[in-house]
């Protein structure tokens, strides 16, 4: 236990479970809308608009937090190699959770689509209409999204590692209970999760 | 269906123009009225030119431009004109198959008049980089329950993707001098 923060403020918290929901949604809408040519495709782009542009409002409060409020240092024992990954990825993390929203809103925006969120509520468009452009984010769309998807299934593996392998402090930087780490419930939940894996 | 078509295509006449033929939005749509109460309609676009048929012989005849050519010439001298037809569904009428046609008595209204007074060609004109999605709609007209139309937005959005990621030739019509000299 340190004497500086062990965990990141509530508010951070919260949106990032909350964002990670929204995100692991959004990722299988995605997908999900692209390879049907059926009523449902609509259905789900009608969903995918809306909660681009609530995810990139919710990437920006908390941004705003994250740069404000102090963080939680990682484990001082923790190798060097594995601490520049941390970084690394949530560095990307962030950046992706800005740039997907943004690729998508300027793609539909060169390809003369209309932002359509609820009803007749309205984007205005971020990109000249121009058909090379949207050639371009489109295609980028797609592989950012991929990329976020493999850096979300790292950010998981690596967080499982130091909930389950590591046992240190990280995973309760994160978490929305009690401090499991404080004995004696953090025994149990670790021993019985470690266990079951 | 295809049976149907075929015969469509053997039975209808050809016309001698863009100009002399009528454009239908095969699909249906929902036209919602001030009060809120929504259409079933499909639309089209009848010329005021008189139609004119082109028998096959003569057409294989007709150098590969000619429709383009024909076009440009009449624009020359007069702008062309469609009147907007809509077409209202009586209740039990296929709306979400394109393919069933709607009884000939439906009642038709006349709600306004395309104009078009020039011609460009696709480099430089105004309708380069559109995609003619017919899921995207103003205000007052809604999709209906036809599977053609997601099945076309999609399918438009991802030619369009392709289309333009890739670096083509310019059209024929641009490439053909003699079409371009005619163009304004």
């Amino acid at each position: 236990m340190k004497p500086t923060t062990t965990r990141f403020p509530l508010a951070l918290r919260l949106l990032h479970w909350l964002m990670a929901i929204c995100i692991l949604a959004m990722l299988f809408i995605g997908v999900g809308m692209v390879s049907t040519v059926s009523e449902l495709r609509t259905w789900l782009i009608d969903l995918h608009k809306p909660l681009g542009v609530l995810i990139l409002c919710l990437a920006a409060i908390r941004a705003c937090i994250r740069l404000t409020r102090p963080a939680p240092a990682l484990p001082a024992d923790l190798p060097t190699v594995q601490r520049i990954a941390a970084h690394l990825s949530h560095l990307m993390l962030y950046a992706l959770m800005f740039a997907l929203p943004l690729v998508g809103w300027a793609m539909l925006s060169a390809g003369g689509y209309p932002v359509q969120l609820f009803g007749t509520l309205q984007l205005p468009p971020i990109a000249p209409i121009d058909g090379p452009l949207f050639a371009f984010l489109r295609q980028a769309h797609t592989v950012l999204a991929m990329a976020l998807f493999a850096i979300i299934l790292a950010h998981l593996g690596a967080a499982l590692f130091h909930a389950w392998v590591r046992r240190d402090s990280v995973w309760h930087t994160m978490t929305l209970g009690h401090d499991q780490r404080r004995p004696p419930t953090s025994s149990i939940w670790a021993s019985r999760s470690a266990g079951s894996s | 269906m295809t049976r149907a078509f075929l015969r469509w295509q053997q039975d209808t006449p050809l016309s001698t123009s863009f100009a002399n033929e009528t454009y239908y939005s095969i699909n249906a749509f929902r036209f919602i009225d001030d009060a809120g109460k929504a259409w079933m309609v499909r639309w089209s676009f009848e010329p005021e030119t008189p139609f004119e048929a082109i028998d096959k012989a003569t057409l294989a005849a007709q150098p590969a431009n000619f429709l383009f050519d024909d076009v440009i010439a009449r624009l020359a001298r007069n702008p062309l004109r469609w009147r907007l037809i809509v077409t209202i569904a009586e209740p039990g009428d296929p709306t979400g198959d394109a393919t069933q046609m709607w009884p000939k008595d439906r009642r038709r209204i006349d709600v306004g008049t395309l104009v078009i007074d020039r011609a460009l060609v696709e480099e430089n004109g105004d309708c380069r980089n559109i995609t003619f999605d017919p899921l995207i709609l103003p205000s007052g007209i809604a999709p209906s329950d036809d599977p053609l139309l997601p099945a076309r937005s999609g399918a438009y959005a991802s030619s369009l993707a392709r289309r333009d990621g890739e670096h083509g030739q310019p059209s024929a019509l641009a490439r053909d001098p003699q079409a371009r000299k005619a163009l304004p």
